[in-house]
């Protein structure tokens, strides 16, 4: 054993790389022989020119709330996380089965709505879903899928098992450091990525440009893609510009499009040129001021018109956020039930919902075992992590759950799973999760790994970028003896 | 009673519009006591662009497009509307509005899906605490729903000046509570809010009021306004309208335009111009009744 | 490519070469300081021109009550209220490469990140304070650093023409500022008349063309800098050879057809340059050079503002009318980062 990870202590959680101290997991057993034979300071060199490297380039995000627009980079963890192929397989079948689910349960809801009149799940839930959009209610989408591409964020329990913890429907972010933390590895272990059986993610840009070129209005041959971000300001535009980049499409503002005859166009030097797919990180409320906020200067006025009209596709489709409500969360099973007659494949986490009289009640009486998430809210912001917080935090969350129920609900604390992660000059447990990226195309594609995000403060369980995260680079092993998978796979 | 109405929206502008668009809900709606005999738009001018389709409310959306310079633009709606008395429901005769609340807690009936969507807070209207603490001396243990309403409305009307200087489209409700000044828009918000705060169902109705000239007065021309009132639910029977502005369930004077969960989803000309430097607006509502 | 793209490398360009020529500015005229001897002199008299060239004089007299070179220098310099300093010049440059990222290379983009980061470092602060000459150097080699990886990793499209517009048109608007600071007090400076050559000699440095005139001139001849700088055709900075290469750019962006339906830009920067080509420094003293001087920036704002209208602004929407005096359409700020652009930043109004 190397001496890098000698004094390592795995915990009583279910730690990645340890089944027991000093007893490495055997998907890890390479991966250690290589990096534990570094001393410190050689590993922290590597860090170190890693994170300059990140700097230099820009790879970063902006912190909202700070009056500079301060940017940073988003914190990255060289130790990668090994994911073996049998484990990844039953992800993946997951994630298929609930991004399927979720596409069938939006495309009823805005249209016969069925699932709501056979009482499968409860309307009142569905309905009061602030992102629940019932004027795109009855509006035909291409293909009848509403999510195109889909952030699902996967945590371990304390018995490693996988569960779902949130589905972001909306604009997910996080593609850009997945692709750029494999390459930061590339240029740190060059001879370690060659030796491992890794699945590469760099076919992520092509992928994700199929996915949207499949949504092109029918008849349109050689579609014009666009990416649409808010603008420099918004704390992701880092990614924007780098999947754009990567999918070879220009990336426009709303300022750039311009609707003549219900149709899409982009102001160019040459003149007007049409836009068939636009790939839009920027919310429903923001994306046409005609329809919804009408003080948005970031979208484009008529634009929905345009796309209830199929003369130009969106991606992801309007009125998705009823899916990221977390109180519907709670329903995928149901919906997996309801339209696939399947037994989930990944398990949600119990959630207890405010909206509900009992369950709300029970929240109220166990706050300091719970983590109360506002609904809407993601990015770690309004959240109430029960054990940690103070008594003053507990009392004023109560009296918000009161104020309204429908906008909480509850969870038990996981004890998420932890990785080694580099601190100074040796190696620590940090809790960790998973965000694999889905696509929904012509067919479902999951791309083989996805963001590791680390809780870099010690005992931390919040692992988002804008509180204290990082990231480690994902990867998907083939199985020692599936060469011949491999070849069937990429002949796929 | 039969009403011709014309409605007429001129906006001018400082400097030249390159484009603009606008989303009009301007057909009045034809409900079980009304019917819109005729509809027209014109414009000036002529839009390059006109469609319509039907929102998930049932109103009829115009949208148009004028893509070449222009320096004023106007559109008109001429309509011709029949209305029939209201069939009201005794307000005592209702039922107990903690009974209609409870049909809207889960689990919830498949044929109140519809009303149910009125329950939930709204684009304009967010659940907030003062709403239900204004609420609840209207909602004494047991009243019936529609005569809780009803005292609300009275409530409004009495307590609140209508001033509209006092608010704007924008004026967040709290601050019309604080003021108790505002138009029929903050009062048919105050209502509705009022009445989801207790988990009733409840929805925003645009549309216009007969004025009646002094007596002995001829009636003047385009004086009239676009007005709004709300709407709560009387399960087994349905819709009751009311109007806290004038403190009375509608009746032959109101004309149904729009309905929706707030003036964010009924607003009756909305647009969006690029460049036109400065611009106003001016709207002008002419309601003739027509004797028949 | 998107207009908006086209008008943020243009920008990025400009702020790049207008950081550059701040920094030469300042540095040539603390040189001229030092050169002059401090006995005696006016030191306002020295910095005054600096304000007048970049046209900061009410800006800095907000602030400062004295015209003192340091206060200048870090006016000019570091001021973050200075809209105009190159500290804001850097960023805007860089928000600018921001927004294009994608158009630029990975190069380019890494010169100019470097180079904010720098002067927003408290390196760059304390450079500055120490010795603020190592700090105009570093600035102005970044900037050539810049000139040449742009050269030599940008393919000879639209953005590679976009970026010498925007060097050439600042280049040019820059050097006539620099001339016009000596149109009006050139004769009675500085106050011993040998040392008079020493203001012209500053001059031909602040624009790096000091050797180049001496290879070709012997004596600091007054008329002589002024013709080389303004008509010389061969001087990569003087004001003609500007013109030529922004004439030439725009003939490549909009194609050369017949010479009746040249589109304005083209029009007008073909018709400065022959101007330019034709007209005599005799001419141009007889006009009275500060006059001329005026006169050619409007010029060259009349062809930025006609580049702007042509591939920026809508174009068919809002058609150029042929020849006349632009009229002032109300335009959105549909292009580049500005550093104060914020309060029309409306692109649309509501109704």
């Amino acid at each position: 054993m190397s001496s890098l990870f000698n004094d390592y202590q795995p915990g009583k959680f279910f730690d990645e790389v340890f089944s027991a101290p000093g007893a490495a997991r055997s998907h890890y057993e390479a991966l250690l022989s290589n990096v534990g034979s570094l001393t410190p300071g050689d590993y922290s060199s590597l860090q170190k020119a890693v994170d300059a490297a990140f700097l230099k380039m820009g790879v970063t995000f902006t912190v909202y709330g700070d009056d500079q627009g301060t940017e940073r980079i988003f914190p990255f963890d060289l130790m990668p996380r090994i994911i073996p192929q049998r484990e990844w397989e039953r992800v993946e079948a997951g994630l298929i089965q609930r991004i399927t689910a979720l596409n069938l349960f939006l495309n009823d809801i805005y249209h016969g709505q069925k699932i709501l009149t056979d009482k499968a799940v409860p309307e009142e839930l569905v309905l009061s879903a602030s992102h629940y959009r019932p004027e795109f209610k009855g509006v035909k989408v291409p293909h009848g899928i509403y999510i195109h591409i889909c952030g699902t964020d996967l945590v371990r329990d304390d018995k490693g098992e996988y569960f779902v913890l949130e589905d972001n429907g909306r604009c997910p972010s996080g593609a850009s450091y997945m692709l750029e933390n494999r390459h930061a590895m590339k240029r740190a272990f060059p001879g370690l990525l060659q030796s491992l059986p890794v699945r590469p993610v760099d076919t992520y840009g092509t992928m994700l440009r199929e996915t949207l070129e499949h949504l092109a209005p029918k008849g349109v041959l050689d579609p014009t893609v666009v990416v649409l971000t808010p603008g420099i300001y918004n704390s992701a535009y880092f990614e924007h510009c780098y999947l754009a980049k990567q999918m070879g499409v220009p990336i426009v503002e709303g300022r750039d499009l311009i609707m003549r005859n219900d149709r899409v166009f982009m102001r160019t030097t040459k003149g007007l040129e049409q836009v068939h797919v636009i790939y839009r990180r920027i919310d429903d409320d923001f994306l046409d001021p005609l329809v919804f906020r009408k003080d948005s200067l970031l979208g484009v006025p008529g634009i929905i018109n345009s796309y209830r009209k199929g003369h130009v596709a969106l991606a992801n489709s309007i009125g998705t956020g009823v899916a990221d409500d977390k109180a519907v969360y709670a329903l995928v099973p149901k919906m997996i039930e309801y339209y696939l007659d399947q037994e989930p494949i990944l398990p949600n986490v119990k959630t207890y919902l405010g909206i509900k009289k009992k369950e709300c009640a029970y929240i109220l009486d166990n706050l300091e075992k719970l983590v109360v998430k506002a609904v809407n809210e993601s990015g770690g912001y309004g959240m109430l992590m029960g054990p940690s917080a103070s008594k003053k935090e507990r009392s004023d969350f109560a009296d918000r759950i009161k104020a309204n129920p429908r906008n909480y609900i509850a969870q038990p604390v996981l004890q998420l799973s932890r990785h080694p992660v580099f601190v100074d000059d040796h190696f620590e447990g940090r809790h960790i999760d998973l965000r694999p990226y889905v696509l929904y195309g012509d067919r479902v594609r999951v791309v083989p790994g996805g963001l590791t995000r680390v809780a870099l403060r010690k005992g931390s369980l919040v692992v988002n970028s804008s509180q204290g995260g990082g990231s480690k680079d994902t990867w998907v092993l083939w199985d020692e003896c599936s060469d011949k998978a491999a070849s069937t796979q990429l002949a796929a | 009673m039969n009403y011709r109405i014309t409605h007429r929206t001129t906006y001018a502008y400082s400097a030249q519009v390159a484009v603009s668009h606008h989303a009009a809900r301007l057909r009045p709606r034809d409900t079980d006591t009304q019917r819109c005999l005729e509809f027209g738009l014109s414009f000036d001018p002529e839009p390059d662009l006109l469609t319509e389709h039907v929102d998930s409310f049932g109103n009829q959306v115009s949208c148009f497009s004028v893509q070449k310079l222009h320096k004023h633009f106007e559109v008109v709606s001429r309509s011709y509307v029949s209305i029939t008395a209201v069939l009201q429901p005794d307000p005592l005769q209702t039922p107990a509005w903690e009974d209609v609340a409870a049909k809207f807690r889960d689990p919830v009936s498949v044929d109140l899906l519809d009303p149910c969507q009125f329950v939930f807070g709204s684009p304009l209207l967010v659940h907030e605490m003062p709403l239900r603490t204004f609420a609840l001396p209207s909602f004494p243990k047991g009243r019936p729903v529609l005569a809780a309403a009803a005292d609300l409305c009275r409530r409004i009307n009495q307590e609140f000046v209508f001033d509209p200087k006092a608010t704007t489209i924008s004026t967040p409700l709290k601050e019309v509570l604080e003021k108790k000044r505002g138009v029929c828009q903050d009062f048919a918000h105050l209502a509705i809010a009022s009445l989801r705060a207790m988990g009733l169902p409840a929805r925003y109705i645009s549309g216009y009021l007969r004025t009646h000239p002094p007596a002995g007065k001829p009636r003047l021309q385009g004086v009239d306004a676009s007005h709004a009132w709300a709407s709560c639910f009387v399960p087994g029977f349905g819709w009751v309208d009311f109007d806290p502005t004038n403190n009375c369930f509608t009746a032959l004077d109101h004309i149904t335009v729009a309905i929706g969960r707030d003036f964010s989803d009924v607003s009756p000309v909305r647009g969006i111009i690029t460049g036109g430097g400065k611009h106003s607006v001016m709207v002008g509502v002419d309601v003739e009744p027509v004797e028949t | 490519m998107l207009s908006r793209v086209a008008d943020s490398i243009y920008w990025m360009a400009r702020y790049v070469e207008r950081a550059e020529n701040l920094s030469r500015l300042l540095l040539s005229t603390q040189d001229l300081l030092l050169d002059a001897g401090a006995e005696g002199l006016d030191e306002e008299q020295f910095w005054r021109p600096i304000l007048a060239t970049t046209g900061d004089e009410e800006a800095y007299t907000a602030v400062h009550k004295k015209i003192k070179g340091r206060d200048v220098a870090a006016f000019v310099a570091l001021r973050p209220e200075n809209p105009n300093s190159i500290l804001n010049s850097i960023r805007a440059a860089r928000e600018n490469a921001r927004t294009v990222r994608d158009q630029i290379s990975d190069d380019v983009w890494e010169c100019l990140n470097g180079l904010r980061l720098f002067v927003e470092s408290n390196e760059g602060r304390s450079t500055f304070r120490n010795q603020n000459a190592a700090f105009y150097e570093r600035v102005l080699r970044r900037s050539y650093q810049f000139q040449g990886i742009a050269d030599s990793t940008t393919p000879r499209g639209e953005v590679w023409h976009f970026l010498r517009l925007g060097t050439c048109i600042e280049r040019a608007d820059q050097m006539s500022r620099l001339i016009d600071t000596c149109s009006a007090i050139s004769m009675d400076m500085p106050p011993h008349p040998q040392s008079r050559p020493l203001r012209w000699a500053a001059l031909l440095r602040s624009c790096s063309a000091w050797h180049a005139f001496q290879a070709e001139h012997s004596k600091l001849d007054p008329k002589k800098i002024i013709e080389y700088l303004l008509l010389d055709e061969t001087f990569p900075r003087s004001v003609a050879c500007c013109v030529v290469e922004l004439h030439q750019t725009l003939q490549c962006l909009c194609g050369v057809g017949s010479l009746h339906h040249m589109p304005a830009p083209v029009r007008r920067a073909g018709r400065l340059r022959s101007d330019l080509a034709y007209t005599t420094v005799d001419e141009v003293l007889a006009f009275g050079l500060h006059e001329y001087i005026d006169a050619l920036q409007t010029r060259l704002n009349d062809i930025g503002e006609a580049i702007f209208q042509t591939f920026v602004l809508y174009a068919d929407l809002t058609p150029l009318k042929d020849d006349g005096p632009l009229e002032s359409t109300p335009t959105q700020p549909l292009g580049a980062y500005h550093v104060h652009s914020d309060e029309d930043a409306q692109i649309q109004q509501q109704q």
